[in-house]
Order: structure tokens, then sequence, then C-alpha cells
């Protein structure tokens, strides 16, 4: 193979040997070092054979030698070919611009396979792609540079897939997609039912037949969403009924009763006199002691502050400055005043309130209070008004 | 002299244990099925024809009969017959 690449390269002749000695013709060739080659015989004294171009004037007279007649029938390579170029000097032109357009379109991706997905999911995520910056037209050096950024970014614009990876073959751009597993169907007939007692304000159906509508009261455990579904069968032309399971929301005005205590008398805690510290270094998991102060006894109570000297990313091999401080203290009686519990159970009120209220779920409407005063206590009754979604699904 | 250097060759690639022909330039003939066959260290073709080919080596003659033959390669060192090899005949060997 390599001395026909050669051959192609510095030139070759396919020759057409006469005469009635031609093996002496072939033994005087190789003798004298030129290489022919596919040598066939044509008929009674005539042959042919290729011979490199550059060996053919050098053997002539070896032809006479032998008294063989020979005739080029073919001139192949590429002094030829360079020869035929150099007097076509627009076909040569036009090859050389075929090649470099060819060069230049090969830089860009002109084919997306998708692999993975089919029909309309297929058609969403080619436009997906192309949100992303993948379409055909797209530089080469473009979509390697930025790869992992759109597949990261097709994937978040398709919910359907849950893998996808971009891979580059030629000016083709293989995208194979591993397709998100569904969740098992929901169960059917499934209904809808209150969940506490309320004035309805709102009924929104997604799936199934609502049973009740603004303005009515309902209980606890009432129906309020069936999961059925009413459709017309073509074939009896008549009303018929399919399971389904019911969804949607049902938003209702619902009053709730709160209650508040805060007794007159509390146990407070008062700290005395810094009775001990102690100064320590954690380095990793050990903790040494560098200087102790004062003695802690049983009833001292003590807080610890502590300064990070080294930040790791394991929090468990931080490098830390402890100090300990032990107080004494003791519990004590104290009794309050009205306003002191006034004050204590609106705090108190308030910081429910924050926690009950969730946003999108519940909305406070209005509320009232009484105060109950009594001997050792003050009550805070309060009833509050909800916007509140009170459907839930029956068990 | 030449059957001496060739005893020596022999002895040679016996304690060597190398093949033979690297040392003496005895033929090498090597076929690859009935398509084609190789022959190294010629003397030159004595007959070429679409159906006989015999050449001419140190040990005597190589006929090579079959049809549609030709010579693929010509060089000093080695020819190449291509072709329906029907039969490989040595003629007067030593």
């Amino acid at each position: 193979m390599l001395n026909r690449i050669v051959a192609f390269l510095t030139g070759y002749l396919l020759i057409i040997v006469r005469g009635p000695y031609l093996e002496k013709f072939i033994n005087l060739m190789t003798n004298s070092g030129l290489r022919i080659w596919d040598v066939k015989w044509l008929g009674e004294g005539v042959l042919e054979s290729k011979i490199r171009a550059g060996s053919f004037l050098r053997c002539r007279h070896l032809f006479r030698q032998v008294g063989v007649v020979v005739k080029i029938h073919r001139k192949t390579g590429w002094p030829f070919l360079w020869q035929k170029m150099v007097k076509r000097k627009t076909f040569f032109l036009g090859a050389v611009g075929c090649l470099s357009l060819i060069l230049y379109l090969s830089t860009f991706v002109w084919v997306i396979r998708i692999d993975g997905l089919r029909g309309a999911e297929k058609i969403q995520l080619q436009k997906n792609l192309a949100k992303s910056g993948l379409y055909p037209g797209i530089s080469r050096e473009k979509l390697l540079k930025e790869k992992r950024l759109m597949e990261q970014e097709t994937i978040l614009r398709t919910p359907k897939a849950s893998w996808l990876g971009i891979s580059l073959s030629g000016v083709v751009a293989n995208v194979r997609v591993i397709p998100r597993k569904t969740s098992q169907k929901a169960k059917i007939n499934r209904q809808l039912v209150a969940n506490s007692a309320g004035v309805v304000q709102k009924v929104i159906t997604i799936r199934g037949t609502p049973l009740v509508k603004e303005g009515d009261s309902v209980v606890a455990g009432d129906l309020l969403i069936d999961g059925v579904e009413w459709y017309l069968d073509p074939d009896t032309g008549e009303l018929a009924q399919k399971k389904t399971a019911a969804v949607g929301r049902v938003i209702a005005r619902v009053w709730e009763e709160w209650e508040i205590v805060e007794p007159r008398v509390r146990w407070q805690q008062v700290w005395r006199k810094k009775v001990a510290t102690e100064y320590k270094v954690r380095l990793g998991r050990r903790l040494w002691s560098i200087i102790s102060l004062g003695q802690q006894t049983a009833q001292s109570k003590g807080y610890r502050w502590r300064k990070t000297l080294y930040q790791s990313r394991n929090p468990l091999n931080n490098v830390e400055i402890i100090k300990d401080v032990w107080y004494e203290h003791k519990w004590q009686q104290k009794r309050r005043s009205l306003a002191a519990m006034k004050k204590a159970a609106l705090k108190e009120l308030q910081q429910k309130q924050h926690n009950y209220s969730a946003p999108g779920k519940q909305q406070f409407v209005s509320q009232s209070r009484r105060w109950i005063l009594q001997k050792d206590f003050l009550k805070l009754q309060i009833t509050v008004e909800l916007l509140r979604e009170i459907a839930v699904v029956r068990k | 002299m030449k059957d001496k250097w060739v005893q020596i060759g022999e002895k040679v690639a016996d304690i060597l244990d190398i093949p033979l022909e690297t040392v003496i330039d005895w033929p090498g003939i090597a076929m690859s099925g009935n398509k084609s066959l190789v022959i190294q260290n010629h003397l030159g073709i004595i007959e070429y024809d679409q159906e006989l080919i015999r050449v001419n080596t140190k040990l005597g003659e190589i006929r090579i009969t079959g049809s549609s033959l030709s010579l693929l390669v010509a060089y000093k060192e080695e020819i190449v017959i291509e072709g329906r090899i029907g039969g490989v005949q040595l003629v007067d060997w030593r």
C-alpha cells in the first residue's frame, strides 16, 4: 500500500510492451533495480505493466537492448494531475474553494439527533434546546464550550427528562435523554371532605364533581368534591359517570377558640456572683484546659463563650478557644402586676398568631378578645375567624 | 567455495536457532491460499504467460501453473504472483 501511495505521489505510467522476449525484459528491469508492478499478460508477446515515471527515461536503453516496443498507455499520479490543474485554473480554484467551504461548514453543527423522547415531547425538547442555545447552525467550538450549561438549562426547562447529555460527532449533535419515570396513577374515586366546620367561600374544582357552592355551611366530614365525572356516552347518547380522583380546593371561613392563661405568681431564676471561670482550647476532637479559676458548686450554673480561630469544612476539626463561666443562682417566686400579666398574654398571643399563619394556607379575618381575671390567673379567650382550605382526602 | 559458506551458514543458524533463510540467501516461498505466491531471492523469470510462470532460483527452477496468473510485483529481491494457482513444482532442485 505504501508503495502505491509513493507511486501516486511521484507519478507512474501504465506501459504496454510488445516483443519476443518479454521475460528478458522483466529480468533486466528488476536486475537494474527498477520496480515494475501489476504485470499482466495480454496476449502472445504483449504485456502491460506499471512503472514509475522517473524510471521510464532511465530504462529506454534497456528497451532497445531487449528489442521490445514500449508504448505509454496512461500517465497517472500527482505530478500529471497537477499539470492538468495548472492548465485548468478555474477548475482548480473551484476545487480549492469547494474544499474550503466544506471545511468551514464542518465547523458548525447542522443536525441535532434526539434519542429518548418521542412525539410532542421530542418537539418540545427541540424548542427547549434552541432556547438553551443548541440549534442547527451553532458553531462546534461554542457548543463544546457551553455544553455543560446547555445541558443544565435544558434539564430545567424539560420536566420530562431526568437526565440529558449532549455529545458531538462531526456536524451531528447527539442528545441522549433519560425520561423521568412518572409516578403511579392517582388512586381512583378519591373524594375530598371537610376537615372542620365553616362557611364555604370559594370552590376550585380541577377534577371531580363539586357538591358545595359558595355560601354553604359545612361541618367536619361533609363531602365537598366527589370523585366522579359525568360525560356523554357516544354509543348510547346518554349521560354516564366514571370514577376519578377528585382534585381541587375549597376555601372556607372557619372559627376557632383560643385560650391563654397567665399565672400571677411565677418562678424566676436569679443569678448571683461568679464562682468559677475556665479557659480551654479545642483542637479538632481534643480539648485542653488552660486556666481554671475558682471552684464550681452543685448549685452553680454556667454558660459557654467560644471564639473560632480556624474554621474547617468539617466543624469537628475547628480550632477554638472556649471560656466557661459559672454563677451561683437560685429560683424564687415573683408576684406580677395585672399589667405585666396582660403584656405577657398579648406577647404569647402574638407569637401564636405568627406561628399559626401560613402563607397561602390560611389568613386571619378578625378576632374578638375576652379577659377573665381569677384569683391567681388571668385568662385571655380569643375567637379567631380564619380563611382556610378545608378540603382533605377522605381516608 | 560457495558450498562451504552454505555449510557454515547452516551451522550458525542451527546454533543460534534462527531461520535459515536469514543466513543463507536461499529462495523463500510463501503461499496465501491459492491466490498469491511470494518468492524471495529469485534469479529471474524464465517463462511467463497466463497459465505458466517459471522462476529461476539458486537451488533450481520453480514452476507455477494455474490460470489468470499475473506478476503483482516484480522487484529484484522478490516477486509476487497473483491468480488462480493450480500447482507449484520444484524442478531440478539440488
